[in-house]
C-alpha cells in the first residue's frame, strides 16, 4: 500500500517534470503551424491555447522557398561546418587530452594550467584579434574560418583528460613492453576504452556548432554560406518579428539534433556517470 | 560500430578538405578587371562595390529593385549587397571595421552615424552632395539629424517619426471622444491618459495606453520613443553644445516627464510592464504608438484589423511642447572604400530625387525629399499627413554625438529603471546624467 502511494507520487512527480520539460517544445512545434496572427491571439486556457485553430503549412513554405534565403542551403551549411568540426575536433582533442593525461614531457603541468585557464577568458574578447587573424589569412567568408579555430576545444580537452587518466598505468606499460607505439597504445587500448566519452563530447561538439551565431555572423559575408542560427536571427528584424518563421525555423533546426541525442543517448548517459563515478 | 564510424571520419575529413580548398578563394575582392571589351579604358573594368544593411524584408526588396536598375544603367558596377540581422548588425559593422575590412557602403541609423564619423571610418559627402546630391530638396530636420561637426555623413533613405494609434471600436464603446486629426490640437498626455483610465480592463487583460511601440525593448526602438517625452516636458538631455547632460537631464522637467512615466506603470497601472506581442494588433493594447510602416505590417498579418472601422490614428500626444522623435537609416560610404566615386553614384542612385519616389512607393516610408512628398497625393492625406505634417512642424532629431550609444543605453535603462524597476525619480536620473557624461568623457580622450 505504500509501497504503490510512493510508486504514484514518483510517477506524479517525473510527468509533472516531463511536462514542464516538453511543453516549451510542445508549444514551439504547435506555433509553427498557426498563422502569425494566431500565435499570441490566445491567452486564456482553452484548447484554442494548446492546438491551432487554423492549420497552416505557411511558415514552412515561407523559410523554405524564400529564393534569397535558402534555408535548406544553410541546414547544410551548418550540418557540414558541425560534422567536420566535430570529427576533427575529436580527433585532435582526443590527441591532445591523451597527452597531457598520460606522457611525460616537460612544462606539462604549466602548460596544461595555461591551457586551462583560457577557459576564463570570455569569447567576446578574443572575437576580434581571431577575427584579424583570419583576415591576416585571408580566411575570411569561408567555411575554413568557421573549422579550424573551432576545432581546438579546451573544455573538451579538460574532459578527456579527466577520464584519460582514470586509465591504469599498468595497461598503457604492459603495451609498451609488447613493442606498441604510444600512436598504437592510443588506438587500440585506450580509445576503444573512452568510446562513452568520446560520443558525448562529440554530441556537445555537434551541439555547439549547431548553435553558433556571433563567429559565423562576423566572418561570413555572403548569404549562401551562412549557417542556420544567423538565418533564424534574421526573421527577427528592426520593426517586426516574423515568430511564424521563427518557430518554423526552430522546430526544424532541432530535428537534427534531437535524432543524434536519440540515438546516441545511450552512451551519452553512460560517459556522464563513467566520468563522474570513476576516480 | 568502430569501423564504421572511423570510416565515416576519414569520408567527412576527406569532403571537408576538398571543399575548404574550392572555397579559399572566393574571399570579398572589391575589384575585379574585366576589361577585355573596351581595350585599356579605365571605365571597361568592373567594380564590385561591397553593400551591408540590417536585414529587413520589405526595405531589402525595394533596394533590390533600386540594385536591379542601378546595375542596368552602370554596367562597370556591381552591387554585392548584403544583409545582416539586425540584432547584430552594429556588431559585425564594428568589427569589421576594426578588422579594417569594412564594406564600400554601409547603412546606419541616423545618431550612430557620429561615432563612425568621429572615428573617420566613413567620409563626408557634402562635395558629393554639391556635384549632384540635390541637398536643398532634403528635409531640414533630416540633414540636422544626418550633420556631425558641420559635415554632412550620410544620405538619407528616408525620415520617420511616430505617432499615436488608438483602437476606434474600444474608444467607441467606452464613449470616449476621438483624437483630433489635426497636429496642432494633439492631445495631453493628461487627456490620453484619462483615456486610458477608461479604456484599462485588467480582467481582460487590456490595456489603456502602451507609450513604447514595442514595449521595454532591448534596442533602440525604445529610447526613440521615450526621448519625446523628455522634450514634450520642456527637458533636455544635452546641453546646446552637446558637452553635457549636468543641468538638463536632470531639470525638474526632465523629473516631471519621469514622475508621469512612473506613474504609468506603476500608481495608474495602465501600461504594461510586459507588452504582450503584437498587444494592439490583438486588441490588448488600446493606445498605442507607431511608425508609417505599421500599416503594411497590420495589412500583412493582421488583415482583418482594418483603419477606420478598428483603428485609427492621430498626431503623437503632448505636454509643454508638441515634439516628435525623428530619424531613420541612411547610407554612409567608408574611408576603407577604394571606390569613394562609384560608391556615391549607387548611393545617390537610392537615395536620390528619382530613387526616394521607388523607396516611397516600396517601402511607404516617410520620405525625405521634398520632391517625393509633391509628387504623391496619398502624402497630404490621412493618414500620411499626421506623419508628414507633425515631422515638418514637429520634429525633433536624436542628438548627433559620437556619445550617442551611451546617451541611448542610458535613455533606455532610465525608462526601464523608472517604469519597470519603479525605482526613485532623482536617483535614476542622476544615475543616467553620470553614465551619459561617462561616455562623453571617454569620446574626449
Amino acid at each position: 500500500m505504500n509501497k504503490n502511494l510512493l510508486v504514484i507520487v514518483r510517477t506524479v512527480v517525473m510527468i509533472a517534470i516531463a511536462v514542464v520539460a516538453l511543453f516549451p517544445i510542445y508549444w514551439m512545434v504547435m506555433s509553427s503551424f498557426r498563422t502569425h496572427e494566431e500565435i499570441f491571439k490566445y491567452t486564456t486556457l482553452s484548447p484554442e491555447l494548446f492546438m491551432p485553430v487554423r492549420w497552416t503549412l505557411q511558415n514552412y513554405k515561407d523559410i523554405f522557398l524564400d529564393p534569397s534565403k535558402p534555408f535548406g542551403r544553410y541546414m547544410l551549411n551548418t550540418l557540414f561546418v558541425a560534422a567536420f568540426v566535430t570529427a576533427c575536433g575529436l580527433v585532435v582533442n582526443a590527441m591532445a587530452a591523451f597527452a597531457f593525461a598520460k606522457l611525460r614531457f616537460p612544462f606539462k603541468k604549466l602548460l596544461l594550467t595555461i591551457f586551462m585557464s583560457s577557459l576564463v577568458i570570455p569569447y567576446e574578447v578574443i572575437m576580434i584579434p581571431q577575427y584579424l587573424l583570419m583576415r591576416d589569412l585571408s580566411w575570411i567568408n569561408t567555411f575554413t574560418a568557421l573549422i579550424v579555430p573551432q576545432i581546438v576545444w579546451v573544455f573538451g580537452i579538460f574532459m578527456l583528460v579527466q577520464f584519460f587518466s582514470d586509465v591504469p598505468r599498468d595497461i598503457l606499460d604492459a603495451g609498451r613492453m609488447d613493442g606498441a607505439g604510444w600512436l598504437r597504445i592510443f588506438g587500440k587500448i585506450v580509445l576503444p576504452t573512452a568510446v562513452p566519452a568520446m560520443i558525448t563530447l562529440g554530441i556537445m561538439t555537434f551541439l555547439n556548432q549547431w548553435d553558433s551565431f556571433l563567429w559565423p555572423l562576423v566572418v561570413i559575408n555572403e548569404e549562401k554560406k551562412q549557417v542556420i542560427q544567423v538565418a533564424i536571427s534574421s526573421f527577427q528584424s528592426l520593426r517586426n518579428i516574423s515568430w511564424g518563421k521563427i518557430m518554423a525555423a526552430t522546430s526544424i533546426s532541432s530535428v537534427p539534433v534531437l535524432v543524434l541525442f536519440l540515438f546516441l543517448q545511450r552512451y551519452y548517459v553512460q560517459g556522464i556517470t563513467m566520468s563522474g563515478v570513476k576516480g | 560500430m568502430k569501423k564504421s564510424l572511423l570510416l565515416l571520419l576519414a569520408i567527412l575529413v576527406a569532403i571537408g578538405l576538398a571543399a575548404c580548398s574550392s572555397n579559399s578563394n572566393s574571399s570579398s575582392g572589391t575589384n575585379s578587371a574585366s576589361g577585355s571589351e573596351a581595350a585599356g579604358e579605365p571605365e571597361a573594368e568592373t567594380v564590385t562595390l561591397s553593400f551591408w544593411r540590417h536585414d529587413y524584408a520589405p526595405e531589402a526588396e525595394a533596394l533590390k529593385k533600386l540594385i536591379a536598375s542601378f546595375e542596368e544603367k552602370h554596367p562597370n558596377i556591381k552591387i554585392d549587397f548584403q544583409m545582416i540581422p539586425n540584432d547584430q548588425y552594429e556588431t559585425k559593422v564594428r568589427t569589421a571595421l576594426a578588422g579594417g575590412n569594412p564594406p564600400d557602403i554601409m547603412a546606419l541609423d541616423a545618431p550612430t552615424l557620429a561615432s563612425y564619423a568621429n572615428q573617420e571610418a566613413i567620409i563626408p559627402l557634402d562635395d558629393y552632395f554639391a556635384k549632384d546630391g540635390n541637398k536643398d530638396d532634403l528635409l531640414k530636420p533630416v540633414i540636422e539629424g544626418l550633420t556631425f561637426n558641420g559635415k554632412m555623413y550620410a544620405a538619407p533613405n528616408n525620415e520617420g517619426t511616430i505617432v499615436m494609434f488608438y483602437n476606434k471600436k474600444m474608444f467607441e464603446e467606452k464613449g470616449i471622444p476621438l483624437p483630433s486629426k489635426n497636429v496642432d490640437e494633439a492631445w495631453t498626455w493628461d487627456q490620453v491618459l484619462d483615456a486610458a483610465r477608461k479604456l484599462n480592463d485588467p480582467s481582460k487583460g487590456v490595456y489603456g495606453w502602451s507609450p513604447t511601440p514595442w514595449g521595454f525593448a532591448g534596442h533602440e526602438g525604445a529610447p526613440y520613443s521615450e526621448m519625446a517625452f523628455l522634450w514634450q516636458a520642456g527637458a533636455e538631455i544635452l546641453s546646446p553644445d552637446l558637452t553635457t547632460s549636468k543641468g538638463y537631464l536632470d531639470s525638474a522637467e526632465a523629473k516631471k516627464a519621469m514622475t508621469f512615466w512612473k506613474s504609468l506603470y506603476n500608481t495608474e497601472k495602465v501600461s504594461p510592464k510586459e507588452l504582450p506581442q503584437d498587444a494592439f494588433w490583438n486588441g490588448k493594447v488600446a493606445i498605442h504608438v507607431d511608425g508609417p510602416f505599421a500599416f503594411s505590417y497590420q495589412e500583412q498579418n493582421f488583415p482583418d484589423f482594418k483603419m477606420g472601422t478598428d483603428y485609427d490614428v492621430a498626431p503623437l500626444w503632448k505636454d509643454k511642447n508638441m515634439i516628435g522623435t525623428t530619424g531613420s537609416w541612411g547610407m554612409a560610404i567608408t574611408s576603407k572604400s577604394e571606390h569613394p566615386d562609384e560608391a556615391w553614384q549607387f548611393v545617390n542612385w537610392v537615395t536620390g530625387v528619382e530613387g526616394s519616389k521607388v523607396w516611397y512607393e516600396e517601402t511607404k516610408n516617410l520620405p525625405a525629399r521634398q520632391s517625393t512628398f509633391d509628387s504623391f497625393a496619398e502624402l497630404k492625406e490621412y493618414p500620411m499627413n499626421i506623419y508628414a505634417e507633425q515631422l515638418a512642424k514637429y520634429g525633433h532629431p536624436r542628438p548627433v554625438t559620437p556619445a550617442y550609444p551611451a546617451i541611448s543605453e542610458a535613455i533606455r535603462l532610465l525608462f526601464e529603471d523608472v517604469g519597470l524597476g519603479n525605482a526613485d525619480v532623482d536617483e535614476s536620473l542622476a544615475k543616467a546624467v553620470k553614465k551619459i557624461e561617462d561616455g562623453i568623457a571617454l569620446q574626449k580622450q
